[in-house]
This record gives structure tokens, sequence and C-alpha cells, in this order.
């Protein structure tokens, strides 16, 4: 697909008898921050590894930016794994120089982006000191380093903010946002629901190795329906439930609830219902409310049991 | 080339340790330094005049004796400086008494008591401080000795003239006789080369190989090999270690080797100004034995390495590293309990046979090259079959590095290992 940053095409993994990834189709468009949401175990590790052609998919082909994945598409793709790793006996200067350097920055180049980058994040004093020398949240920082000192064009980061504290946090989080205003390309991995809600404008959720559902933030949950209508009102509550496309009510006496059925969600079906209730009822407010994603995450999923799919598959924690 | 930044990382960050300093400058120094401080003392000891008292009761032997021990020290010191003490079988007893006193007041380093009957019963008695001055008793061995013969030749009518010609040393020159050029010959030091090259081999072999898994498990447990594999493919990440501690292990070899020529230098140089000759000094090794070295040198180390750095992989312990990599490391020493097979029989078909099979031919080749003269078909051939099993190994041990580097837990059963061979 053109114009796709990341585009992966019916891809499947197994881990022996275990298929962790299941004909999975993703497509991430430039410039968009897409949430890769799922529970533990559900196969997002192993979907970014293949991404990062760190892994092979068994089937299915992956393209980044148009190019078959392959050794020549990684140094288009800054990473942050979920299981952090640095060279804790290396100088924290000289280890980020040399993964820069790995991502084909000229050695020339590679020490002044290192500094910039270490001062930006308030670590400029620590340049010369080891790796093990540093906190665990200051690890965490140069592991983020790591991942963008390369300035690719795609970046992406598997849970990236967990383990952060929430000052931390923020100061990678205003990073991202930076990184996404200069038209970077993000893909973040993440089973925290509301995160993804705040930075995201594409989510793809998978489970048991299978898309659920995928597309714009906004679409999915117009997809997802403003299925709740809020109304304050004064008058007969049996006349509520009479409304056209009502399914159910939850009335709390000047408020209540109406749960809609799909075709009434649209403007056209709540604006039938006002026409219905207003000559009834003395209507004073009324909102259709989205669903949240962590809504729309455990309906999508359901009643299907979350566990992860059969225990045993090292690699396939993600 | 990524594989550059990462053969680069390899060698600054080991050569940059203390460790590596210690060993590759530290080690020979201390060793230098050992060796100096030994022939320090042997000189100093050697260049003390004996102060002996002589105690003379054969009749006119006291001359010849003085002359017999009247050699010099490299100082121009006199070896031995002589009192004569006068004395009679009567008076011995009372002389010797004072004498004793004398010796451990430290007036003389020992006396010398000649029999009457010296030049029958080739034997004199030396007492002496020091019994432990090894080389002060052999030289007045070796120089009262030729006395009592010349004193005995004289006695047989021989005139001293006829004696001196007689006398004079004897040396046992050998030879080597090969099948390559014109005889060379030899001076017994190759043996010595030979076992230097064989043991470096060995030891590079083994500790820069361990060196190799250590740096891939190390990489496995502080789990970098993912933001590694994110950048560079697995080969390159695998050969670039290989490569980079191979290249470490050269530096080391490289700065052994330049110290030890200078050291050589330097003795050659003195060895020249004593006034003997180069070839006493230079082993004569064929040149194909420095080209095999090297060649093996670098085609056994990618061979171990490589199979090295798959255990590395496989396990996820330092201890776990340890205990899988023992087969590997006992096919090293068999190598090496085999050396001394092949270097009694270099020509036997079990050493030709042996000095082919890609995992022995590293150190027995360059034994057999060393010792004797194998036709360069084998030679060739076995750097052949070693260059062919490497390839064939890294096949293998690049989809057990690939799977391997990013599985955690236990270490896997021979069957898992097959299965990671069919999905990487």
């Amino acid at each position: 697909m053109a114009g796709a940053a990341i585009a992966c095409d019916a891809i499947s993994k197994s881990y022996g008898e275990v298929r962790a990834v299941d004909a999975l189709s993703l497509t991430v468009p430039e410039g968009a921050v897409c949430g890769f949401l799922g529970p533990n175990g559900s196969g997002k590790t192993t979907t970014i590894r293949m991404i990062v052609n760190i892994l092979m998919p068994d089937a299915g082909s992956i393209r980044i930016q148009g190019r078959a994945a392959g050794a020549d598409t990684k140094d288009l793709i800054g990473y942050l794994p979920e299981e952090r790793g640095l060279y804790q006996k290396m100088k924290v200067g000289e280890m980020l120089e040399f993964l820069a350097e790995l991502k084909r920055v000229p050695a020339s180049e590679a020490k002044g982006r290192v500094r910039r980058w270490l001062e930006r994040v308030e670590l400029g004093a620590w340049a010369d000191k080891k790796v093990n020398d540093l906190s665990k949240g200051m690890q965490q920082k140069i592991q983020f380093i790591a991942a963008v000192i390369a300035d690719p064009p795609i970046l992406i980061l598997d849970e990236f903010s967990s383990g952060l504290d929430p000052v931390n946090a923020n100061q990678l989080k205003d990073i991202l946002l930076d990184l996404r205003a200069q038209g970077k390309t993000i893909l973040f991995s993440t089973h925290r629901m509301e995160e993804a809600e705040r930075l995201c404008d594409y989510v793809c959720l998978i489970h048991r190795g299978r898309k659920v559902l995928d597309g714009k933030l906004a679409d999915v949950r117009a997809a997802a329906g403003k299925s709740t209508l809020r109304v304050s009102y004064r008058g007969e509550a049996a006349l509520l439930r009479q409304a056209p496309g009502v399914l159910g009510v939850d009335d709390f006496g000047n408020a209540a609830e109406l749960k809609l059925s799909p075709e009434a969600q649209s403007g056209a079906g709540v604006a039938a219902i006002v026409r219905f209730l207003a000559p009834q009822l003395e209507l004073t407010g009324c909102e259709q409310l989205e669903p949240t994603l962590n809504q729309i995450f455990l309906e999508t999923v359901g009643a299907a049991s979350v566990t992860p799919p059969g225990a045993g598959a090292g690699a396939a924690n993600g | 080339m990524k594989i550059l930044v990462i053969i680069k990382r390899e060698l600054l960050t080991r050569v940059r340790t203390r460790g590596f300093l210690f060993f590759t400058i530290g080690i020979p120094l201390i060793a230098a330094g050992f060796l100096f401080m030994e022939y320090k003392i042997v000189q100093a000891s050697q260049n003390v005049s004996s102060n002996i008292a002589v105690v003379n009761l054969a009749p006119g032997f006291y001359a010849p004796l003085a002359q017999a021990l009247g050699a010099r020290l490299d100082n121009g010191q006199p070896e031995f400086v002589l009192h004569r003490v006068a004395a009679t079988p009567a008076t011995l007893p009372a002389v010797e008494a004072a004498l004793r006193q004398q010796v451990l007041a430290k007036r003389y380093d020992g006396y010398l008591v000649v029999p009457a009957a010296i030049v029958t019963a080739r034997t004199a008695v030396y007492h002496a401080r020091n019994t432990a001055a090894v080389a002060v008793r052999e030289s007045l061995q070796a120089h009262l000795g030729q006395a009592v013969n010349r004193a005995r030749m004289m006695r047989a009518g021989l005139s001293p003239a006829q004696i001196d010609g007689m006398a004079g040393g004897f040396k046992l020159n050998q030879v080597k006789v090969s099948r390559l050029g014109g005889e060379q010959a030899d001076n017994g030091r190759g043996a010595i080369v030979v076992a230097v090259l064989v043991g470096a081999l060995y030891m590079t072999l083994l500790l820069y190989g361990v060196v190799v898994m250590r740096a891939v498990v190390e990489e496995k447990t502080s789990r970098i090999s993912e933001v590694l594999l994110s950048a560079v493919d697995p080969f390159s990440l695998m050969m670039g270690k290989i490569l980079g501690v191979a290249a470490t292990a050269l530096a080391q070899l490289g700065v052994w080797a330049a110290l030890l020529a200078l050291a050589a230098g330097y003795g050659l140089a003195m060895a020249k100004i004593g006034g003997a000759t180069l070839s006493a000094y230079v082993p004569h090794l064929p040149a194909l034995l420095y080209i095999s070295f090297f060649v093996f040198f670098i085609l056994g180390f990618l061979l171990y390495a490589s199979i090295y750095a798959a255990i590395g992989a496989m396990v996820s312990s330092d201890q776990e590293a340890q205990q899988t990599q023992m087969p590997l490391t006992m096919v090293l020493v068999a190598a090496i309990y085999l050396a001394f097979l092949v270097m009694a029989n270099p020509g036997s078909t079990l050493s030709v046979v042996l000095s082919l099979i890609p995992f022995f031919a590293p150190i027995l080749m360059v034994v057999r090259v060393a010792v004797s003269h194998p036709p360069l078909w084998q030679v060739l051939l076995a750097m052949a079959l070693c260059l062919a099993t490497f390839l064939a190994c890294t096949r293998i041990t690049a989809k057990i590095y690939r799977v391997g580097i990013l599985m955690t837990g236990k270490r896997p059963t021979l069957p898992e290992l097959l299965r990671w061979l069919k999905y990487a």
C-alpha cells in the first residue's frame, strides 16, 4: 500500500505448536501514531520483532516504506524493546555512539548527537559514567535515546512507558509528541488503554495472535458506536423505554442512561429519540457518550478468556 | 559496513581494559624481569673470586694445580685466589682445625686438601662454607681433573707439547634430513619454537574462544542483543564479535611477538659482541611453518569461536556455558595430547589422518610442518577442509545464534536444538 510506513500482510509466526501470530495484517500510514494494543501474550512483541526483522514470519510479507523488510530496512526503524538492555560496562556516551554508528550515523556526527540528546533528557553530566552507575530510570532514558539517536523515520516502542516514574514518563511523552510533529511514524505497544487513548491517532487491537480491530482511533470509537445516551429529564420515566431504538434504560430519577441499538446511534437515530421524547417530557440535557478504549477493548475481546494462548512459548510474551 | 563498527567496539573495549594491558605487557615484563634477575644473580655469583686455602700434600703438584686454576672471570678477576698453606700428614689435623676456624671467620671461602696420591687416587676434598655454590665446585672439579690428567700423561712419558696437541673439546653437530631443499643445520632450538607456537595456538583458541562465548552470554543476559539485532543481521553480529575478538588476540600476539623479537635482537647483538655466529642462535624453521601457523591460527580461531558463539547463544548464564562448552574444550585438549603422538611419528598414516581432521588440523598440521616436511598438498588439503568445515559450521551456528539469542530460560535439549535449525 502506497504511503504506508509499515504494511504487514497476513503474517503468521508459530513456535512449535503455538501460533503466536495468526494471519495478521496491519497498516500504519506515514506520520501516524499507532497504538498496538492487546493483553499480555497476545503476540504484540512477536509481531514487532517481525517488523524490525529480528524474526522472520513463517508466512505473509512485511513492507517498510514500500520496501520488503530485511537487513536494509533496519535503518529506517528505531526500536525500543520491551526487554530493556544496555552494555552495562560501557560508558554511556561511547555506547550511544556505537549504537548510532551501527545505524549508519557517521562517527564524526554521532558524538554531537549523543551530547545533544543527553542534554535534552538532563543526563549531560553522565556521558563518561558507566551505564551500570546509572539509576534504573536514567537507564530507561538512555534506552530511549538509543532508539531515536539515528533519527529514523519510524519508531517502534514496545511498552515504552513501563517502569518510568511520572516525571520521566512525561518528559519522554513530550519528546514523543515533538517527534510526531516532525512527521515520524510511531508504533507503540501498550496494554494501558488510557495511554493509547491520549497519544494515538490509530489503533490496532490484537488478541491471541489475531487482529480484532484496527483503524483511526476516532473511527474505531465511532464504529464501536456512541451506544449510551444520557438524558436529563422531568416527566414519566416509562416513556423512555418506548423511544425508538432504545434497548434498555438505567434510570436515576431525573437522569437516565439509555442503551441504544446500533441503528439508533446515528445522528438521525438520536434525533428521532429526541423528537419522540421532546413533546411528552421536559428534556433538560442530552449527551451521547463514546465508550472508552478500555470498554471497546473489553467488549471486543468480549467474554473470550484473556489468558495467553498456550504456555511454554518462551519468546511469545508480547 | 556495520560489521566494522562491531569489530571496532569489540577491539577497543577489550584492548582498553586493565586485564588486557596486564596480560599483554605486564606478563612479558614480569617474565623478562625474573629472567633478568636470575641472570644478574648468576652473573653476580660467577663474577666473585673464590678465596681458597690449598693444603697440598702431593709433592710437585702445586704448580700445575695453580696453573690449572688460573682461569679468569668475565670481569678479568681471577676465578680462584689461592693461598698456599704448608702441612705434612702429621700436622694436617691441626692445620685443618685452624683453617676451619678461618673459613668460618670468612677469611677463606673454603680450603682444598690435595692428598699425596691425588694423581692415582683421582680425588681431593674441598671444604666449603657454602656447599650450594655448585658453579665453584664444578669448576674446581673440572680444572683439578685437567691437572690430574696432565700429570698422568706426563708420567706416561708424553711431552707437554704432545699433551697440548691432544687436548681440546669436542662438539657434535646435528643436521636435519629433509625432503625439501638441502640439508639444514638444526641446533635443537626448533623444538622450543614449536612448543611456543603450539602453546600460543592452544591458549588463544581456548582462552579467546571462551571470550567470544562469554561476550555472547553477556549480551544475552543484559538483553542488549535485541537492540543490536534491530540494527544488524545476526550473522554480521556474530561474525563481528568473532573477528573483533580475533583482532584482539592478534593484537596481543603481535605485541608478544614484537617483544620477543626485541629480546631476540638484543640477545643476538650481545651474542655478536661475544663472537658467536647468527646461525647458532636463530632456529632454522621453514617459512611454510610460519605461514601455516598464521593460516591455521585464523582458520582454527574462526572454527572454534563460531561454535563457542553458538554455545553462548544456547545458554542463559555463565555457569551453564561452562558446562556446555566442556565437549569442545575436550576436543582441544585431545588435540594437544595427540600433538605429542604426531611429534614422535609425524609421517605415520595415523598422524597424516589426524592432521587432516578439521578440528585437530590447526594444531596437529602445524606440529607436522614444524617437525617434518609433510607434502604441500596435505597442508593445503587440511586448510581447505578446515575452511569448509568453518563455512558449514557457521550456517548452523548462525541459526542457533539467531534463535538462541532471543531465548531465555532453560538450555535447549538436542531435539529442541534441531527444531531451532528448522525455524531460524
